[in-house]
């Protein structure tokens, strides 16, 4: 077991007042809230931010700390002297969330009101914990209903609220047409079981799109950027373009400029109320002259044509 | 196994569901947290979409010790966050295709 230094993981003194240890939780938990932060550890780091200012910021259970605190350091292997005895006890009200395995060897934990690592049900019915989890799903499964199967661990608990090991479970699930980014499907009864004969809990799915690798989204539009030559642009031409069902021949109309947007109704993704269009966005590629005869060409060009894209420059600033 | 996201709970369910009391989940639709699907008149039903903003504005006012109008305030300021970062990242991926060859 690891020896955590609840000082160093606030940052403050071991001088410091209780005031100062509120403020130092505070501006981590605006740091490392999982609810506010974007920083891949946020929960593992705010869990580890809780347990420490729920001991500090109690100057019963800090003095015990603090006895402590000088057999051991901060990552390192630690192991209670074999005299020491707790006398700081949690319930509930002070923490609301997992314990370290440090603070449950440190400090006794009220069994009636604080689960240990599960619920505590000696004699009562408990509904089983709900279960949050997120399923990819690509663009082209969301224009039909589509058949997937899911797995993932139940954590169970006996009577008396010890861990048994997980339930390993799978489903096939049936993802509705239409189905959207960060939409959340509940299947009731699907979570980790009840104690005692008590309903299981749900189990709720967040769906996220994958990226596609030809299309964006806009809400329920799809958007397909779509090179073009120069000359294509300029005469127009009639092209095939793919779309998430297979390929459609697009009409492109003359003198087309880079960045004009090209609708195809109905070619998108379902939404609630219609279905989504396809917007082509067409990108004017310039080719790299490999040989002289193209070089040529392009030269007569620029001689012969009179086309001034800076006109409107020349006006503006110059004279 | 079918599944929706139109799925709707009443009022009593998702109190028991996330714990909380009546005037709790009143306090959170007054203050727009949430909003009843079919409007503030009548008995209120909700769409599941409700469930993790209630579970997140819970843990907000628990951990930060704030109250119902400032959770509100936050829980709007995430949302506008995050709907910021998926546009940003979006209009990234979008320049990025028009910019390769």
């Amino acid at each position: 077991m690891e020896f955590k230094d609840y000082y160093k993981i606030l940052g403050v003194e071991t001088s410091a007042d209780t005031k100062a240890i509120k403020i130092a939780y505070r501006r981590l938990a605006r740091t490392y809230h999982p609810d506010v932060s974007d920083h891949h550890d946020a929960e593992d780091k705010f869990k580890e931010v809780t347990e420490a200012y729920n001991v500090l910021k109690d100057p019963e259970k800090r003095a015990n700390y603090d006895e402590l605190r000088e057999h051991g350091q901060h990552g390192q292997q630690f192991k209670p002297p074999p005299q020491w005895q707790s006398s700081g006890k949690f319930t509930a009200d002070d923490f609301d969330g997992s314990f370290s395995d440090f603070f449950e060897s440190l400090f006794e934990v009220n069994s009636e009101s604080v689960p240990k690592s599960g619920p505590q049900t000696q004699n009562h019915h408990m509904r089983g914990a709900d279960i949050e989890l997120e399923m990819p799903v690509f663009l082209e499964e969301t224009i039909s209903e589509t058949a997937k199967t899911i797995s993932y661990s139940l954590p169970r608990f006996d009577l008396n609220g010890n861990p048994l090991e997980n339930l390993e479970k799978t489903l096939k699930v049936s993802i509705p047409k239409g189905i959207s980014d960060g939409e959340v499907v509940r299947l009731k009864q699907q979570g980790s079981p009840g104690v005692n004969g008590a309903p299981s809990g749900d189990l709720f799915i967040r769906i996220r799109l994958v990226p596609h690798p030809l299309f964006d989204l806009e809400g329920h539009h799809l958007v397909l950027t779509l090179p073009i030559t120069p000359w294509e642009a300029v005469l127009g031409a009639n092209i095939v373009v793919p779309t998430l069902t297979g390929t459609i021949r697009l009409t492109l109309p003359e003198n087309s400029q880079s960045g004009r947007r090209l609708r195809v109704k109905g070619k998108g993704l379902f939404g609630k109320l219609a279905k989504g269009d396809l917007y082509v966005v067409l990108n004017v590629v310039v080719p790299e002259i490999t040989d002289v005869d193209e070089e040529n060409r392009w030269k007569e060009m620029a001689e012969k044509s009179s086309f001034d894209p800076r006109m409107n420059l020349r006006t503006k600033y110059e004279n | 196994m079918k599944i929706s996201s139109e799925e709707c709970i009443c009022s009593g369910d998702l109190c028991d569901l996330v714990s909380i009391s009546a005037n709790q989940l009143s306090e959170l639709v007054e203050y727009g947290v949430i909003d009843p699907s079919e409007g503030l008149s009548g008995e209120w039903n909700f769409s599941i979409q409700v469930i993790s903003t209630v579970k997140r504005a819970i843990r907000l006012q628990q951990d930060f010790d704030i109250d119902t109008a400032s959770t509100a305030l936050v829980i709007d300021l995430l949302d506008e966050l995050e709907q910021l970062r998926t546009d940003n990242k979006m209009l990234k991926n979008r320049l990025n295709r028009f910019l390769q060859k």
